[in-house]
């Protein structure tokens, strides 16, 4: 069978379990399952491997580590107060509290490599307080996935530490290579969020309070441990004390002492916090488990490889390359996640921006933010699937909040073609 | 006996183990990175233990996450249909997932076995013997299966009842 | 004429060219002699869904046809692998060719008791340490955290009364550029593709041990080879585990030193003399002969005997 056969079948089949309503996680390994039987039945002898690899992980702890601290800071009170006192901060900022979703999100990614955590850790602490301010679910939950992207853009990064390692290029430099499309991402999402709030202000009410400096100051308080946690988690991370994935598990650890000092800290507590970060990281790493054996029936099938073969022969311009390259990952994007897409393309897609003549650092970044875009696509979009949980909503609803920012990331990757500089200036400076 | 409530119980006192996997990795890596900080002799096992506690976080609660609802889906479509079509799809979304979690069961008990046989151990710092961390994948996912095999039996007979 | 497809992988993720484009190289070329009718498509790490310590078992099942089984990764299920790898056992191109007589045959007997065809083989180059700081020499590595990969490696670290650590490969660049260790430990070519003299720019030249490789096909693929392609593909194998050695172990590695020395790249390098491996392996010694009687057991610890004596270490 061709590939390009073999391709529209595997795509035809997850497509109707997806859209049929199966559980996401079965839909993309059942059709991997159908896909590997096809070329041949002995690869479902594979299957264990992709199991087992998948979760004995150090790298993926982070993910449960994170669930686990957003969830004790929620489950104890701190996250009410440092949003209040947050909200105290915004009177009179157009769009208020989904604009410290932005901020919050933007701080907790320059401590933590995920984006997942990062969406999960904000929105633990978001959801339930907009909730109860009267913001539109669309705006709540579209800044938190979107915000949550941020989380792999800005360093440390999960993506930037694997893609580095697997193409042979300096982590270091990815790494401050990032920075300012992070800050630059960052601000853009805010200015959007602004004008949005001007334009429908049923979704972002604005506040009729005015906070007096007294209030302010006295809100100052209850700033103290979310940003003390951020400072002990960040601060161990630069001045040497650990690794990203480490500050993981100290954050972690960290989240329940200062809920013990802020008299937050019961065993009831405790219970449910462990319970939310298990039940969402069950969910969460079975879509992985699902997504790699569908992608261990892709590159059995010779799909990724022939793609780009097939790129290659058409012998574009560096540019209509680039291009189709944005292209492909928008399309994959929507169904594969971020993780797996990038491992099962790079293998082709790097020889190929090489060979065009892009900068691999610079390739690095707009890698890392086409697979933000992946990250809040239906159906597949790992940070829509953690926000709908929290959120109990539809995914519908949280794919519509994130669109806007889905254009606001494609808009980054242009200007990031345009002057490469945003992500190359930095790094020269410093390397 | 009612399947579902044993299914229920169940996945809660799978869940329990998750909670203890998950308390002893936050403990194991705060204890890496403090003892790293402040001993002569830094541990070297931590970063694959956690990766082993992370295998056991993840599928003792698979059947937990079932039983809340947690295993997203793609509603697009679904929200739309009356709700004796959504009954008989939920019958045949567990026809899809039994199967399909039967399968990841074989093959990972598969591995498990071959493990015990062969005796092997990790290569990397703590040489363990892998086949006990190996068993906690097909037991949670059988937890996972069970749970879903109850599901299937209350969406039948919710079913059989709109009938009648 | 029946045409045999084989899948081959190795541990190495795609982008270490040093290394891919031999293992490309060993296909291409296995494909070439047979004139096509042994068709080898060499696939990076990554791509399929198998890690290093699995590939001895799952070409012995035949979910791949062909794979690179490393020693220190594959011997979790045939722990005789273990013999290949004893750090500074050999310290000269001579002893390392003594001790191959010795213990490739029970490492060949424990692969094909595993169900695969041993084809060809191979090193990766020796590990050195490389770190933050300037030393002048072993003695300055005392308390230091290097970096390791555990097992055998973190003893002789400890011999040094450096503390061996972990961390995974991809946070070692961060981890090194943090002071979350003070050095580590691996091959120059390591250090040039990841960019890690950046943070870690001064060399200490340990000679280490390198670590052994074996290039291994399915049991089932090979018996259905005739017997001329079986010689063929053989003849690859050796012409090629030469051509490894030279380009790999003397050209790429020594390059790899020298590039970075040319370009500035290391700051300073110390070499540790030959006189203190000799008392490394000294002290090494009760060490190989635990370490092999519990993970080999009796035959291992005799194979083990044997290289003592003909080494003249006993
Ligand atoms: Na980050
Ligand atoms: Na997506």
């Amino acid at each position: 069978m061709s590939w390009e056969l073999l391709a529209a079948i595997y795509f035809g089949l997850m497509l109707a379990l997806l859209f049929g309503g199966v559980w996401i996680a079965i839909s993309l390994g059942a059709a991997g399952v159908v896909g590997l039987w096809m070329v041949k039945p002995a690869l479902l002898g594979g299957i264990e491997s992709v199991v087992w690899n998948t979760v004995d992980s150090f790298v993926l702890t982070a993910v449960p580590l994170f669930l686990f601290m957003g969830a004790v800071i929620l489950h104890s009170g701190i996250s009410a107060r440092f949003y209040r006192s947050l909200s105290v901060w915004l009177t009179g900022v157009p769009g208020g509290l989904a604009q410290a979703n932005i901020a919050a999100c933007a701080i907790f990614a320059a401590l933590c490599g995920s984006s997942v955590a990062t969406a999960a850790a904000v929105g633990a602490i978001a959801i339930p307080e907009m909730k109860k301010r009267g913001y539109g679910l669309r705006p709540i939950t579209g800044t938190l996935a979107a915000g949550g992207t941020l989380g792999i853009l800005i360093p440390p990064s999960i993506p930037f530490i694997i893609y580095g390692s697997t193409v042979g290029e300096s982590v270091g430099k990815l790494f401050v290579a990032g920075i300012i499309p992070g800050v630059m991402m960052t601000a853009v999402f805010m200015l959007f969020l602004a004008v949005q709030a001007r334009f429908s202000p049923d979704q972002l009410p604005p506040s009729s309070e005015r906070a007096s400096w007294r209030q302010r100051m006295a809100g100052l308080l209850d700033l103290v441990p979310v940003v003390g946690l951020i400072l002990v988690v960040i601060g161990g991370i630069y001045v040497g004390i650990m690794t990203p994935t480490e500050a993981a598990g100290i954050g972690a650890a960290g989240a329940v002492v200062v809920a013990a000092i802020y008299g937050g800290l019961t065993l009831d507590v405790l219970r449910r916090s462990l319970l939310d970060a298990l039940r969402t990281n069950a969910m969460i790493l079975f879509i992985v488990i699902g997504a790699q054996i569908l992608s261990f029936a892709l590159v059995s099938a010779g799909i990724p490889r022939a793609i780009v073969s097939a790129i290659n022969a058409l012998d574009a311009a560096p540019y209509m390359v680039l291009l189709l390259v944005v292209v492909m990952y928008l399309i994959l994007g929507c169904l594969v996640d971020a993780l797996s897409l990038m491992l099962l393309t790079l293998p082709v897609v790097h020889p190929v921006m090489m060979a065009a003549g892009f900068d691999p650092i610079w390739f690095g970044v707009v890698l890392v933010l086409l697979l933000e875009v992946g990250l809040i696509t239906p159906p597949v979009g790992v940070n829509l699937f953690v926000i709908q949980g929290m959120a109990g909503t539809t995914l519908g609803e949280v794919s519509w909040g994130a669109f806007p920012y889905v254009l606001l990331l494609l808009a980054g990757v242009l200007a990031l073609t345009i002057f490469p500089d945003i992500a190359l200036w930095l790094p020269r400076r410093l390397f | 006996m009612d399947l579902h409530a044993a299914a229920c119980r169940l996945s809660r006192w799978s869940v329990a183990v998750g909670g203890v996997a998950l308390a002893v990795m936050i403990l194991l890596i705060t204890a890496q990175v403090v003892s790293r900080r402040f001993l002569e002799s830094p541990m070297v096992i931590a970063d694959e233990l956690s990766g082993y506690l992370l295998v056991i976080t993840t599928f003792s609660a698979l059947g937990y996450a079932q039983h809340r609802g947690d295993h997203i889906q793609v509603t697009l479509l679904v929200d739309y249909l009356s709700p004796r079509v959504k009954a008989v799809l939920h019958v045949l979304w567990c026809l899809i997932g039994l199967p399909f979690l039967a399968l990841l069961i074989w093959r990972t008990a598969v591995l498990t076995h071959d493990s015990y046989v062969s005796g092997s151990f990790s290569v990397s710092a703590t040489n363990v013997i892998l086949w006990p961390i190996q068993l906690f994948v097909p037991l949670g996912l059988g937890v996972f299966l069970i749970q879903m095999a109850a599901e299937l039996m209350v969406a039948l007979g919710a079913l059989r009842e709109g009938r009648s | 004429q029946q045409k045999h497809q084989w899948k081959f992988v190795s541990i190495i993720p795609a982008g270490q060219d040093a290394f891919i484009d031999r293992f490309k190289e060993l296909a291409a070329e296995i494909t070439k002699q047979t004139g096509g009718q042994v068709d080898v498509m060499f696939h990076a790490a990554g791509e399929l869904p198998y890690k290093g310590p699995e590939h001895l078992r799952v070409t012995a099942k035949g979910m791949i046809e062909m794979s690179e089984v490393v020693g220190s990764m594959g011997f979790g299920d045939a722990p005789p692998l273990v013999l290949g790898d004893l750090p500074y056992l050999a310290l000269n191109d001579e002893e390392r060719t003594v001790l191959r007589g010795i213990m490739w045959p029970e490492i060949y007997a424990a692969l094909r008791k595993q169900g695969v065809e041993p084809i060809s083989w191979g090193a990766y180059p020796p590990r050195n340490i490389v770190l933050r700081e300037p030393v002048k020499g072993l003695a300055d590595i005392k308390g230091r955290k290097i970096r390791t990969a555990g097992g055998l490696e973190s003893d002789y670290v400890k011999q040094w009364g450096a503390a061996p650590s972990f961390v995974v490969w991809a946070e070692v660049y961060p981890a090194t550029q943090r002071g979350i260790v003070d050095g580590v430990l691996t091959a120059a070519v390591a250090v040039e593709t990841s960019k890690l003299y950046e943070v870690a720019p001064h060399f200490l030249k340990i000679d280490g041990p390198v670590a052994h490789f074996y290039v291994t096909v399915n049991a089932d693929s090979w018996s259905k080879l005739t017997p001329e392609l079986q010689k063929t593909v053989r003849g690859v194998g050796d012409w090629w585990a030469d051509r490894w050695q030279k380009l790999v172990v003397d050209e790429a590695d020594n390059g790899a030193i020298k590039r970075m020395q040319e370009k500035g790249q290391i700051k300073s390098l110390v070499q540790v003399p030959p006189e203190s491996h000799i008392e490394t392996r000294r002290n090494l010694i009760p060490i190989y002969r635990a370490y092999v009687k519990d993970k080999v057991g009796a035959q291992g610890s005799a194979a083990l005997e044997r290289a003592l004596t003909a080494l003249k270490l006993q």
